[in-house]
């Protein structure tokens, strides 16, 4: 082992023995953390969780395309031509008159009504997904379709799936700042962790440096000491979450019931979790290295 | 010559003039004394040789290389060429003796084991290999000077530097260190030693620096 690999490994072990060795601080610390990583966490998973349920009602814009009953199917590949050029498409599904009976007859309730009619008063359509943000774009379109043959009716309410994407967007947002400004007062409660343990220190820096130690030496085991507080402080949070979340569930799958309906929050994928676990990593080791450099850089030290 | 300083000058914030046109050279092997009394700027010369301060103007020259001319990353190196003895002792009382002398070997990256073993070394020179285990604070004050100059000489280097090795030291105890320092001078390092107790210094043919008031006089 080379002795820059071996100094890592030491100031890593030296680090978490120096983090047990004052656990009631440790602990305040974590806590002080892991709050406020939570506090941004919580409201990304409940805009994860909102807009997966948005994606649930349907809130991406959809437009429908009524043809008149005595559309033939030139008509109709004209239209499907048209829509095939357009890029705001996403996906789009042709329904056949006759499969829409269909569809209505096998709804609860409908299927009697239905029974009565003596000939299908339904039209073909076409049933078009959106793609998301190309609402102008779908408004164009929807225009240029109203003008063609046999179109009798062009459905597009964008309206309030553009509001409820735009709530999304809001929050997103609001939780990037909230998550920005907290980053702050990690970095700031880490910089005064690591600070005090500088000062317990102080001696062995400053003897340290006088016997040729870089700075990069002195520094090292105080910055595996912030990325572990900050990591703890990360793995607080997850716990917060999972405990906030699985309370939240009980709750949530009652209404969800309620409403014929098996929604229930989920918890991030995997991948986010590492993420922010890396995250609070280095936001403790960001807190480390400026308090350090603030001390290895004061006016006054040998 | 391994020291040379040329019209050194050293004001600190303030307006403080601790040095003022210091010249004088230091060949390899030498054993020198720096006297004057408190405040002449002892101190500060020898903090200026491994960079501890920086002087104001003037040059200074160890081994040929200009530490005026060295950047701050550049020093630590520079620093490992000397051993020092500090007028403060900075021993470190929550370590033991032996830990106390391995440290500037670790805090410079050398291998464990070699670091031990120089360790060992070190404190069996000054007569202290039986008291590894103890921490500083159970030793008498000669036998934590002699602690400090073990950890000084540790790492071997070419050039010692002692700022009042033997204040606060009885007569026979300030005797010892300077046995040591000569025994050391003798193999090949240069040994400057800032003290203001001249009687003590008059036993020895070595050459003496007169600081007064910043000024460098005999």
């Amino acid at each position: 082992m080379t002795p820059w690999l071996r100094h890592h490994a030491q100031s890593a072990a030296d680090s978490l023995r120096r983090l047990g060795r004052a656990p009631l601080a440790l602990t305040l610390n974590v806590i002080a953390v892991g709050i406020a990583l939570a506090l941004p966490l919580g409201g990304y998973v409940i805009l994860e969780n909102l807009g997966a349920l948005a994606e649930r009602v349907g809130t991406e814009p959809q437009l429908s395309v009524f043809f008149a009953l005595d559309a033939d199917k030139s008509e109709i590949d004209r239209v499907e031509a048209e829509l095939k050029r357009a890029s705001a498409i996403r996906a789009m599904r042709f329904v056949p008159r006759d499969e829409a009976l269909r569809a209505i007859r096998r709804s609860e309730g409908l299927g009697e009504i239905v029974a009565t009619l003596k000939a299908n008063p339904l039209p073909d359509a076409f049933v078009v997904d959106l793609a998301p943000g190309e609402a102008d774009a779908a408004e164009h379109l929807a225009a240029t379709l109203r003008q063609m043959p046999k179109v009798a009716r062009v459905q597009f309410d964008a309206a309030w799936a553009r509001r409820v994407s735009g709530l999304l967007r809001l929050g997103r947002l609001a939780v990037g700042l909230l998550a920005a400004v907290l980053a702050v007062g990690l970095v700031a409660v880490t910089f005064n962790a690591v600070r005090l343990q500088i000062l317990t220190r102080r001696d062995e820096i400053e003897l340290a440096g006088l016997v040729g130690a870089t700075d990069a030496y002195i520094r090292r085991p105080f910055l595996y000491q912030g990325s572990a507080l900050g990591l703890l402080g990360g793995l607080a949070a997850a716990v917060i979450i999972l405990g906030m979340v699985t309370l939240l569930n009980r709750e949530v799958t009652n209404v969800a019931q309620a409403y014929g309906s098996d929604f229930r929050l989920r918890l991030l994928p995997l991948r986010d979790w590492v993420t922010m676990l890396g995250f609070s990593a280095v936001i403790g080791w960001a807190g480390a290295y400026a308090s350090v450099s603030r001390y290895l850089h004061s006016p006054g030290r040998e | 010559m391994i020291i040379s300083l040329s019209r050194i000058n050293k004001r600190y914030p303030g307006g403080y003039e601790a040095l003022t046109g210091v010249s004088f050279g230091i060949e390899a092997g030498e054993m020198v004394f720096i006297t004057g009394h408190s405040g002449a700027g002892k101190t500060t010369l020898l903090k200026l040789l491994p960079g501890i301060e920086r002087a104001t103007s003037g040059t200074l020259l160890i081994n040929g290389q200009n530490v005026g001319a060295l950047r701050d990353r550049a020093i630590p190196y520079l620093r490992r060429s000397f051993g020092l003895v500090f007028q403060d002792q900075k021993l470190l009382h929550d370590r033991s003796v032996f830990e106390n002398v391995m440290f500037p070997l670790s805090a410079t990256g050398h291998p464990l084991r070699e670091a031990a073993r120089r360790a060992r070394a070190a404190l069996d020179k000054v007569g202290l290999l039986d008291r590894e285990r103890v921490r500083p604070i159970t030793l008498s004050g000669g036998e934590q000077q002699r602690l400090c100059v073990a950890r000084a000489v540790v790492n071997r280097p070419s050039i010692l530097i002692a700022d009042e090795p033997t204040a606060n030291l009885d007569a026979e105890s300030a005797q010892d260190i300077l046995e040591i320092f000569r025994a050391f001078n003798q193999v090949g390092v240069t040994v400057l030693v800032a003290t203001h107790d001249q009687a003590l210094v008059a036993r020895y043919a070595s050459r003496m620096l007169a600081l007064d008031h910043g000024r460098l006089v005999s």
